[in-house]
Parts: C-alpha cells; sequence; structure tokens
C-alpha cells in the first residue's frame, strides 16, 4: 500500500471543518467576517506579513534566485524591493477593500457600496478580490519556504582548487578513527 | 525549485542560486566549479529538487478565502486552489526533470 500523504489529508479535513463551520453557524462567521473586514484587521495583517517576508527575503536570499515572488527583477537590489513591496501592498489594500463592500453589500445590505452593481457583478467582484488575496498569500508562503530553508552561499572556484579539495576528502576517509 | 550538491557526510547542501539548466549555472556562476564552506564542486554535481508541494497550502489558503462566500465559497475556493496549486507543482516537476536533463 502506497505512502499516505498527510498534507493533503490535512487540507482536505480543513476544509471539511470550515465547510461544516460554515453550515452550522452560518450567521456567527458572517458576523466575525465582517468585524474582521470592517476593522481591517485582515488588510493590516496581511500588509504586516508582505513586509516583514519581502524585505527579509531581499536581504536573506540572493537576487540569482529568481524567486517567482519576487515581481520585478531590474537587478538593482533597492529598486526591486521598492516596486515589488509597492505592488504587493497596492494588491492587499484593493483586493481587501473591494472585498469589504461586496461582502458586506451582499450579505448584509445594511450598507449599499456599489449602487449600481447587480447580484452577478457583486459575486464576481467578491472572486476576483479573493483571487486576488489568494495570489498575495501563495508568493507570500512560498518566499516564506525559501526565507526558511538554510541556502549555502557559493562563490566561484577553479578546477585545481577541486582536485585539491577531493584529495583532502579522499585523505580523511582514509584516515584511522 | 532547490539545487542542491551532496557534501562528503552525505549531506544535502542547499545552494542560494538558482538556474534553468547546469549551462545556465555555469553562466551565473562565470565556471564550472564552486566552492562551497572550502569544499570545491562541479557543476555537474548539483541536481535538482521540489522546494515543496504547493497544492495543501494552495488549498488550505483557497478555502480559508472561500468563507467570504459561505459554505459554497469553501467548497469552490478550496477546489480552485488544489487546482492552481497542482498546476504549480507540475510546472515545478516539469523545470526540476529540465534541470537534472540538462
Amino acid at each position: 500500500m502506497s505512502q499516505l500523504d498527510t498534507s493533503s489529508l490535512l487540507s482536505t479535513c480543513f476544509i471539511a471543518a470550515l465547510s461544516i463551520l460554515t453550515y452550522f453557524f452560518q450567521s456567527e462567521v458572517l458576523d466575525f467576517l465582517r468585524l474582521i473586514l470592517e476593522k481591517k484587521y485582515l488588510k493590516s495583517i496581511l500588509i504586516i506579513t508582505v513586509s516583514i517576508i519581502v524585505v527579509s527575503h531581499s536581504i536573506r536570499i540572493s537576487p540569482d534566485n529568481d524567486s517567482a515572488g519576487v515581481m520585478i527583477r531590474s537587478g538593482l537590489v533597492p529598486l526591486d524591493l521598492f516596486l515589488t513591496l509597492g505592488t504587493y501592498i497596492a494588491i492587499t489594500t484593493t483586493a481587501c477593500s473591494l472585498l469589504e463592500g461586496a461582502f458586506i453589500q451582499q450579505f448584509f445590505s445594511d450598507v449599499e457600496y456599489f449602487t449600481k452593481f447587480r447580484d452577478l457583478d457583486i459575486y464576481v467582484l467578491l472572486g476576483v478580490s479573493a483571487l486576488l488575496l489568494w495570489y498575495v498569500v501563495f508568493h507570500m508562503y512560498k518566499m516564506g519556504l525559501e526565507l526558511f530553508f538554510k541556502r549555502e552561499n557559493i562563490s566561484k572556484s577553479t578546477q585545481e582548487q577541486h582536485n585539491k579539495s577531493n584529495q583532502s576528502e579522499d585523505q580523511k576517509a582514509r584516515a584511522p578513527f | 525549485m532547490k539545487l542542491f550538491v551532496i557534501d562528503s557526510e552525505n549531506q544535502k547542501r542547499y545552494l542560494n542560486i538558482s538556474a534553468i539548466s547546469r549551462s545556465d549555472l555555469a553562466t551565473k556562476l562565470g565556471g564550472e566549479y564552486f566552492s562551497v564552506n572550502d569544499t570545491t564542486y562541479h557543476i555537474r554535481q548539483v541536481s535538482a529538487e521540489a522546494s515543496s508541494e504547493s497544492m495543501p497550502a494552495s488549498t488550505v489558503i483557497g478555502s480559508a478565502l472561500g468563507l467570504v462566500g459561505g459554505m459554497p465559497g469553501v467548497l469552490i475556493g478550496g477546489a480552485l486552489g488544489a487546482l492552481f496549486g497542482n498546476e504549480s507543482d507540475k510546472k515545478e516537476a516539469s523545470k526540476i526533470e529540465a534541470f537534472n536533463r540538462s
């Protein structure tokens, strides 16, 4: 029997738990989400996380790494950092604001953010803003993984050094205990 | 995708560089030899492996963001997250294969 894929199993359990929670406690979940969105908790948490990860990533990871999370590669690290950070923060703030408006208008109807938008437009807006946030969070996850893995810095060498290095490795291997 | 070499103690040492092929790596390094912690390696000793599986994380992120659409949102978000994550894993697998074949 093949080995159990623990991470896939856990993610499936997570979806099941969230589905059950939203099915049985829908109004409580919606109220909680409204609180998070209106008090700007989500926006603040995401902006802080993005800032920490993007800045640490630009310091710790070499620009030669071609990370998918780094949006602009001009070759000048401060410029790349500024533009990448600016893009992620712009996406996050816009997506959070759109999500807040579309969510409150669709599920509470006590405030009308988009006066000329119909149901379909609001659902599309919800989907697009959630997709934008997924994009940011997923890239932060990927950059975070690169950041927390230990990587060795490398430097250019020569064939002579390689031969010497191999000889010393052989000597170490032959040396008595 | 992570590039690594195996040292004399059979430990993987991950490199702080990426490349699409070994020749690209040589171009980036400016030669075929490089050293890590006083040990010199040839680019032929470098291999690639997956950083981590993206699909489970993408599924979790998708379903958590789908909460704003209620229960259907959670399921749709989870499914789309899994789809995008799987696509990302496939792309990474083909990059790894291309590097290891180069």
